[in-house]
């Protein structure tokens, strides 16, 4: 056992995104999220936990893009947390924003509680078309209708990874644990661990002069923490 | 007159509730029928371990179904007159898994490893019964979650934090 | 003083400037109980054909649910991030609407404001049938209603319980003491008129009646426990009475959103509850009055009376959004500024305005006396109020989570079928419920309008006569 419960952290280094999407794709991929087509996808109901923002910066020809990838913030003190009437969402010992799928009822409060609105509903029947319905990954639960879901930061893979370790009398050591975005993504922008270990990468990161939160000034704490872009030339 | 419409009423409820109840349950312990008449009885009473069919469980979330080829193993030689080894057999020939009926099945919102309860200790039995003494196998509780938070909420302080959280078995 | 005392005052021209206060006091007590009775019993084809109209915008309504259930909420308009549409507007509507029955009751009961005597009943049933179209709206907005049951607390072998922290728990919890409530408050004081209609009906009628009115005699042992029991009910009920609107604003307060997260959000929905629900009474009446025959109970003096309680609410409604509205203006926050943009100046502009005018025309035509008392005229007035008050509902709602912290998260709003079936199907869900009730149960509590009659008696002091009001409650 932990002598404290870890923070899970992930640092999303704005000056290494490329948005190159292959994050929404992995996180797609591990976590059973359905695809919802054009027609909903403009209606504003796709369901993708991380979507990759975009901004220009400059005019032309003078034009650069910056890109900012959003998740779930698992905020310490969550806005949607405490008004869902059922506790289908509630903070976990590991600090963790946690979503019970088969708990939730639907009364989408927490999305409209959420200062980012990064929760994702399940608007129709969620449909995984040829060959999609191949590669569920059964370590995640496939979603019915009418029911809120978001960024997990991989909890499966943080418990699969957990449980082995412990079975071989050890915690698990710094970078063992990867969110498949994490995973994924090739220029290595972001990076996940535990902030509770001061010799961990994300710890000596968050220390970074770069380092900020989204909407820090609404005093939700979010376990996601950004590196300012624009200071170096990538 | 009217009493005796509310005491038949009331009777009629509780008869109601409690035939709920033990419909339920029979539904929860009544055997599926297999494709092959296949005894646990018979093979444990022959002294072969749970382990030796269902190897993974210490190292795995699942215990894992032996193939037809482990079947094959000592089948090549033992019993091959019986029908059913026979229709074993034919399986191995065809090269078709046994469509075997799940018996202990979680369901899809729930994870469930076996690897950490039998970490902790626990038994095959604590949760699947005597299968030794089962003819046909069948489940022995119902394995809801109130019976997962039996053992789950009785633990030292230190680790029933994380064994009654939500995330800890469910997806 | 018996009756024929008080119906045997000279027929002296100065008596009838006091005729309204004098309700009916040319009738005898059988006459009244019939003119009450009558208008049950008259049920023309127009009545069936609205009967059967209204059912069938029910059970399109029904269809629309059963269409939202089982294909998902996707097929409302409701989308990331406008997660609460029509519904939810159309909820804190009819929540709203119902607080004018307590409104006019209990606290006009309160106060003793004897004009209130005829309208009682048609208030409270009011009340009844909106909080009971408001509490379909949580189940219908769920994703997945057929788990509902998750949010009563009730012991499980999962040792799982509703959060008390989630203002819907509140609401919950708020709406049901209500409903239960003003239920009981609408059905004590029908007691006395069921036992009314039981004497003087048959047939099925009669067995109903008796079965209701739970065996009333009209003894002096049953009045006392009766106006006890009222008493007590109207002392009770304020204060549920205020938490409900305040718990259904506070499903907004309590978020972060900009423009939800604010502190006059409670007071500002309980005065535009009452606003809301004393013009939609106000409409009810002039329809009832027109349908039913009732010009002899429903006078003008009891518009005027309820008009000029409209208007005053009107007006402290429109002190509340002003109080709101300027805070937010004058703070000018980048999202709040963004939101009233969109308001006064953006896409919900129309909506905006159609909100102010259907608000304030109303209390501009309501100073004018002949306004409250001409049905018509008032009809119009109470049904613009009702207009804005639920386009005011649709903007809180809508308009302010169109908008917030991060620009890429902005979206659009616009209902479908499906949510403007369910909705037309709770109006007319009401209607039918209250058409419905309007023929089986007495409209005008007769008991309650013969007690108002025994209150006022002319005296003949001298040459001169004078009204005299005695303290019976």
């Amino acid at each position: 056992m932990a002598e404290i419960e870890p923070r899970w952290v992930l640092i999303v280094d704005l000056d290494r995104c490329t948005g190159c999407q292959a994050c929404v794709v992995a996180c797609q991929a591990e976590n059973n999220v359905p695809t919802v087509g054009e027609h909903e996808t403009i209606e504003g109901r796709w369901l993708h936990w991380i979507h990759i923002e975009r901004y220009w910066e400059g005019e032309y020809p003078n034009i650069k893009a910056r890109f900012m990838p959003v998740m779930c913030q698992q905020c310490t003190a969550a806005p949607c947390e405490p008004v869902c009437p059922v506790f289908a969402t509630y903070h976990t010992p590991e600090g963790l924003n946690a979503q019970i799928y088969n708990r939730c009822i639907g009364t989408r409060f927490c999305g409209s509680a959420c200062p980012y609105k990064t929760r994702t509903y399940n608007w129709l029947r969620p449909e995984f078309p040829e060959p999609l319905h191949e590669q569920l990954n059964p370590d995640v639960t496939v979603r019915s209708r009418g029911l809120i879901e978001k960024c997990t930061f991989c909890v499966q893979r943080i418990r699969r990874i957990e449980i082995e370790a412990h079975a071989q009398g050890r915690e698990p050591v710094d970078g063992e644990i990867q969110p498949a975005c994490v995973q994924t993504c090739p220029p290595d922008a972001l990076v996940f661990g535990d902030l509770n270990d001061p010799s961990s990468r994300v710890s000596q990161l968050a220390t970074s002069h770069r380092s900020f939160k989204l909407l820090g000034e609404l005093g939700t704490d979010p376990g996601v923490i950004y590196l300012k872009g624009g200071e170096t030339n990538v | 007159m009217k009493r005796f419409w509310l005491i038949g009423l009331f009777i009629l409820v509780v008869v109601g509730v409690i035939a709920g109840v033990i419909l339920t349950r029979v539904q929860v312990y009544a055997a599926p029928e297999q494709p092959i008449a296949y005894s646990h009885q018979v093979h444990v009473e022959a002294g072969i371990q749970c382990l030796f069919c269902h190897p993974s469980p210490l190292k795995s979330p699942l215990a894992g179904i032996p193939s037809v080829q482990k079947c094959m193993g000592c089948h090549n030689v033992i019993d091959t007159d019986n029908p059913e080894i026979q229709q074993v057999a034919s399986y191995y020939e065809s090269g078709e898994p046994i469509p075997w009926i799940r018996v202990n099945l979680q369901p899809d919102f729930v994870y469930f490893n076996h690897q950490p309860h039998l970490g902790a200790g626990l038994n095959c039995e604590t949760c699947h019964g005597d299968v030794g003494q089962m003819d046909v196998t069948r489940q022995t509780v119902k394995m809801d979650m109130g019976w997962c938070l039996d053992c789950h909420i009785n633990q030292s302080d230190e680790k029933v934090g994380r064994l009654a959280d939500c995330l800890a078995c469910h997806k | 003083m018996s009756e024929s005392e008080v119906l045997a005052y000279p027929e002296d021209s100065s008596a009838a400037e006091f005729e309204d206060r004098l309700l009916l006091a040319e009738r005898t007590s059988s006459e009244i109980n019939q003119a009450v009775l009558q208008p049950m019993f008259r049920t023309s084809w127009k009545f069936w054909a609205l009967v059967i109209f209204l059912s069938l915008l029910v059970l399109w309504g029904l269809f629309a649910w059963g269409y939202l259930i089982y294909w998902g909420m996707g097929t409302a308009g409701i989308n990331r991030p406008v997660y609460w549409g029509f519904f939810i507007a159309t909820f804190v509507f009819w929540v709203g609407i119902s607080h004018a029955g307590t409104m006019i009751s209990a606290v006009l009961r309160l106060l003793k404001a004897d004009w209130r005597r005829p309208i009682t009943r048609g208030a409270e049933a009011m009340t009844a049938f909106a909080l009971m179209m408001a509490g379909l709206f949580p189940f219908i907005h769920l994703g997945r209603v057929w788990k509902f049951y998750w949010m009563l607390p009730y012991p499980n072998n999962r040792l799982m319980w509703p959060n008390f922290q989630s203002p819907l728990m509140w609401d919950m919890v708020a709406i049901f003491t209500y409903f239960i409530g003003s239920t009981l408050y609408l059905y004590l004081a029908l007691i006395p008129d069921l036992a009314m209609a039981r004497d003087h009906t048959g047939k099925w009628r009669q067995k109903l009646y008796r079965v209701l009115s739970l065996g009333w005699r009209g003894t002096e042992a049953e009045w006392h426990k009766l106006h006890r029991a009222l008493s007590i009910f109207s002392v009770a009920i304020i204060p549920i009475f205020l938490s409900v609107h305040s718990i259904v604003s506070w499903d907004f307060a309590v978020t972060i959103q900009p423009r939800w997260h604010s502190t006059i959000f409670a007071p500002y929905f309980v005065v535009g509850a009452i606003y809301s629900g004393l013009a939609a009474l106000a409409c009810i009446l002039v329809i009832v009055r027109k349908g039913m025959q009732l010009q002899e109970f429903l006078r003008s003096e009891h518009f005027d009376a309820l008009g000029k309680l409209v208007l005053v609410a009107g007006m402290a409604w429109v002190y509340f959004w002003f109080a709101g509205f300027i805070v937010e203006w004058y703070g000018n926050e980048p999202v709040t500024r963004e939101l009233i943009h969109e308001e006064v100046a953006g896409s919900l502009a129309p909506l905006f305005y159609l909100q102010m005018s259907a608000n304030l025309i109303p209390i501009v035509m309501l100073i004018f006396k002949k306004v409250r008392t001409t049905p018509w005229l008032l009809l119009v007035a109470t049904l613009l109020v009702n207009v804005g008050m639920f386009t005011e509902r649709v903007l809180i709602v809508v308009g302010n989570l169109q908008r917030n912290f991060m620009p890429f998260n902005w979206g659009e709003y616009s209902p479908t079928w499906v949510e403007v079936s369910i909705v037309v199907m709770t109006f007319a869900g009401f209607a039918l419920l209250y058409t419905i009730f309007s023929r089986i149960f007495p409209y005008v509590p007769v008991w309650e309008i013969k007690e108002g009659r025994l209150r006022y008696t002319v005296r003949r002091i001298g040459r001169l006569l004078v009204p005299t009001a005695a303290e019976i409650e």
